[in-house]
């Protein structure tokens, strides 16, 4: 059974590249284009892991991951950060929030499906943390 | 005024004495034997004459004698050859009688007066008049001494000048009080003049003020024949905002009869207003009252001018200054925001290069493969040179951030392998990698190696020839605490000169950065910073023709040696913080869930590259499973520790209640802050001593 992973970013060629090779990975993708369809889409799919970008038009990620937390069905959902924003304060936001990974663009797309198979097989054995 | 005639005739009545004298000593020895009824009232009439004669004789002679004694005397003959000198005139002059008898006066002549002087001396006495006037003496040792001289002329019976006599007396201590007063009169005045001065009197009884002449130049009004102004003068004279305040000062101080200083304005006749600055004092008399007030003036309007000019040269540059930092902070934004808008079509390319490489898009040859990886370089150089870019207006600023930690080398320098292989095997270049199994944990920021690491093979590549080796190492440093990661490459090498200038710029470790070394770019003098931040430093190694070893070094994860890579590394730094600080913070982790990472990530994020942020790590009994920091140590530069230590405090709370969101409390102490200076002439001792003492307590 290959896990569901939602892509919430404006940028579509990103969404599509990143559809494209995790499909190949054997990852089962689906996109949403902005914050408030991403949060629609999470709850539909209710997706093994989210990709998240930060900047978007309607609402930025952090905010989408706080609306997220507030629904206890998406709250559990692993999100991993995926910007082009690379400033110290974000990566600290985003670990602050509880975030799964926080990866740059270009991102090194064998890092992040390491980062995505380790925050699902996480969330299936919720009760332990892991050693980094 | 003693007359000189009076002393004269005492001088003419003494030069004659020795007569006297002959008469009286032969009158009681021979009297006369004529009648004696004649006689006896001759003789009573001689005896009363007799006793009048006894009686004025006396006189002289004391007289003779206290001028012996009193008086420098001498006399000469009529061409003025010394004749006679008393003890007195030896005893001032330094000369023995015998070197003066036969002298004349010129002996003794201190050259003080001009020819005029003399000259109508010697006419009052060729006139047979006595003469007066003091005279300026030259003793025999060279000692100038003053006389108050009378020289009286003496003529025989013909009225022929017969001799000259002289009566002086000593005033050279009265001299030299005259001529000092003089002198500090002069200089009083000078002073008085130099320090461009008004000088004031208030006579307080009177009402009368008199003004020098510059008190009058300064108000611009015309000086009055004796000086004398009213005390309205002055007042009609002061701006009218002034008056009331400067009044009630000048009057306080009459009461309190002390002294005061003050400023003011005033407006002159010619409508101009000058500024001055006055000093008063208050005279008392025995009594202790009030009798006068002296005061000084001084006109200050071109210094005021000019401080007011300062002042507003000193606000424009505040102006200018607040708006540089504007616009600096705009060039950080700026530069922020370029690296995020480069940073999507970067990945868009990479990616769809990536896809079509890995024949997600259909089959492809090994040409295009071998294109498409050149491509994924190219888009990686951009991609660091954009990075650079970022860090490079970081680095200037003071503000880039490091996360140390303890580190495993062989993993950071293998998960950034792919990257750079790609960009050799598009020119069949072969990495190998020589990394020692064995090596300690080291104490780094792992994106910052990786990414001197990627500079350095970046470069390697770059200047190697096609099918050439590069040669990725790390092994033990030649100190024991260190770890030394190196970059071999077969290229063209560099001469020394060359060496020289590269490195003569990466010695000099600061945060400005002049224009990268030709043909190297930014990416080494980046590399060479960041080692620096990673508290250790870039070297190389190299012969021309023989290839070039790049390597740098990392200090090992064990206290002693964190901390001393450290303060070696601050040594040099460039940032400003008077005070050297040494904080604890201590990691309470609450019972549930939360990330064990998280704190130390905090402090990382809100202190500064030159600062040190040392995990402390309690082994429990449980040795197998890896336990997350219990406390950390924060060592850093700053102007003041208190208030760094408030703001780190102060951040934490605000990161949680902005957040809503509950992480591990960190009680954030301060153990002690010295002044950098004496630390570094210490050898930063009481730092080390603080830490190892705490480190050796804590475990």
């Amino acid at each position: 059974m290959s896990h569901k992973v939602l892509i919430i970013d404006d940028e579509w060629m990103i969404a599509r590249a990143l559809a494209a090779r995790l499909g190949a990975a054997g990852f089962e993708m689906h996109t949403a284009s902005d914050g408030f369809s991403g949060i629609e889409a999470a709850r539909k799919l209710l997706p093994d892991a989210i990709l998240l970008d930060l900047r978007m038009p309607d609402i930025d990620g952090f905010e989408v991951l706080r609306r997220m937390r507030l629904e206890p069905s998406l709250g559990i959902i692993p999100v991993i950060i995926l910007t082009a924003n690379v400033q110290d304060t974000v990566r600290q936001e985003a670990r602050v929030l509880g975030t799964a990974g926080f990866f740059c663009k270009p991102y090194d797309l064998e890092l992040l499906i390491a980062c995505l198979k380790r925050a699902i097989n996480r969330k299936a054995v919720p009760s332990h943390g892991e050693s980094s | 005024m003693s007359t000189p005639k009076h002393l004269f005739m005492n001088s003419g009545i003494r030069k004659t004495r020795s007569k006297h004298t002959e008469h009286t000593s032969h009158a009681p020895t021979a009297p006369s034997p004529a009648s004696e009824s004649y006689e006896t009232s001759c003789a009573v009439k001689a005896a009363s004459e007799h006793a009048k004669v006894e009686h004025a004789l006396r006189d002289f002679e004391s007289l003779s004698k206290s001028l012996e004694k009193h008086s420098i005397v001498s006399v000469t003959d009529a061409k003025g050859k010394i004749i006679k000198v008393n003890n007195a005139f030896c005893a001032i002059s330094g000369y023995s009688r015998k070197e003066l008898i036969g002298q004349d006066h010129r002996l003794i002549n201190s050259g003080y007066h001009d020819k005029k002087f003399w000259s109508t001396m010697w006419r009052t006495i060729a006139a047979g008049n006595p003469w007066r006037g003091e005279v300026c003496n030259r003793a025999k040792d060279g000692s100038l001494y003053w006389v108050d001289s009378i020289i009286a002329p003496f003529s025989d019976a013909d009225g022929k000048l017969e001799s000259i006599v002289s009566i002086r007396s000593d005033i050279t201590s009265r001299k030299r009080g005259e001529l000092s007063l003089q002198e500090t009169t002069s200089r009083l005045s000078q002073a008085v003049q130099i320090g461009n001065l008004g000088v004031w009197d208030w006579e307080l009884d009177s009402g009368l003020v008199h003004w020098d002449a510059k008190m009058f130049e300064f108000y611009g009004l015309e000086p009055t024949p004796d000086g004398l102004v009213e005390y309205a003068t002055w007042t009609a004279a002061l701006d009218p905002e002034d008056l009331a305040t400067q009044e009630k000062i000048l009057h306080d101080t009459i009461a309190r009869g002390g002294r005061s200083e003050r400023e003011f304005r005033i407006r002159r006749p010619d409508g101009t207003t000058r500024v001055i600055q006055a000093a008063d004092l208050v005279r008392l008399n025995e009594r202790g009252i009030p009798t006068s007030v002296v005061g000084v003036n001084r006109d200050i309007t071109v210094e005021r001018e000019s401080q007011t000019r300062l002042k507003n040269s000193l606000a424009i540059i505040e102006r200018q200054n607040v708006e540089l930092s504007v616009m600096a902070e705009r060039a950080h934004r700026v530069v922020d925001d370029v690296s995020h808008e480069f940073r999507t079509p970067l990945s868009v390319i990479k990616e769809f290069a990536s896809i079509i490489v890995d024949g997600l898009a259909g089959p492809i040859t090994p040409e295009q493969a071998t294109y498409l990886k050149i491509m994924d370089g190219a888009v990686m150089d951009l991609n660091h040179m954009v990075e650079d870019l970022l860090d490079s207006s970081k680095l200037r600023a003071g503000r880039l951030r490091v996360d140390r930690r303890a580190h495993d080398v062989a993993s950071i320098l293998t998960s950034g392998r792919s990257v750079l292989s790609n960009k050799a095997s598009a020119r069949s270049i072969v990495i190998e990698e020589r990394i020692d199994p064995c090596l300690p944990l080291v104490f780094a920021d792992e994106e910052k190696i990786r990414r001197v690491v990627g500079n350095l093979m970046t470069n390697a590549i770059k200047f190697s020839p096609e099918r050439a080796s590069i040669i990725l190492g790390a092994s033990c440093s030649e100190q024991p605490d260190e770890v030394m990661i190196s970059v071999t490459d077969h290229g063209p090498g560099l001469t020394p000169e060359e060496m020289d200038r590269l490195f003569g710029r990466f010695q000099q470790v600061t945060t400005s950065r002049t224009v990268a070394a030709k043909g190297f770019g930014l990416g080494l003098s980046i590399a060479q910073e960041l080692a620096w931040l990673n508290l250790g430093s870039l070297s190389v190694r190299s012969e021309k023709g023989e290839g070039a070893t790049f390597y740098f070094t990392l200090p090992i994860n064990q206290p002693e040696s964190v901390l001393d890579h450290y303060l070696r590394t601050i040594r040099t730094s460039e940032h400003t913080g008077e005070e050297i600080a040494v904080l604890r913070a201590e990691v309470e982790y609450p019972a549930g869930n939360c990330e064990p990472d998280e704190p130390q990530s905090f402090l990382a994020s809100v202190t500064y590259a030159t600062d040190l942020i040392y995990p402390i790590v309690l082994d429990r009994c449980d040795a197998s499973k890896e336990q997350p920091p219990t406390a950390f140590w924060i060592i850093g530069r700053t102007k003041s520790a208190e208030a760094w230590t408030d703001r780190l405090r102060r951040t934490r709370s605000q990161l949680m209640s902005e957040n809503q969101i509950d992480l591990a409390p960190l009680r954030i102490e301060m153990l002690g802050h010295w002044s950098f200076k004496y630390q570094l002439e210490r050898g930063f001792e009481d730092v080390k001593n603080m830490i190892i003492g705490e480190h050796i307590h804590v475990s």
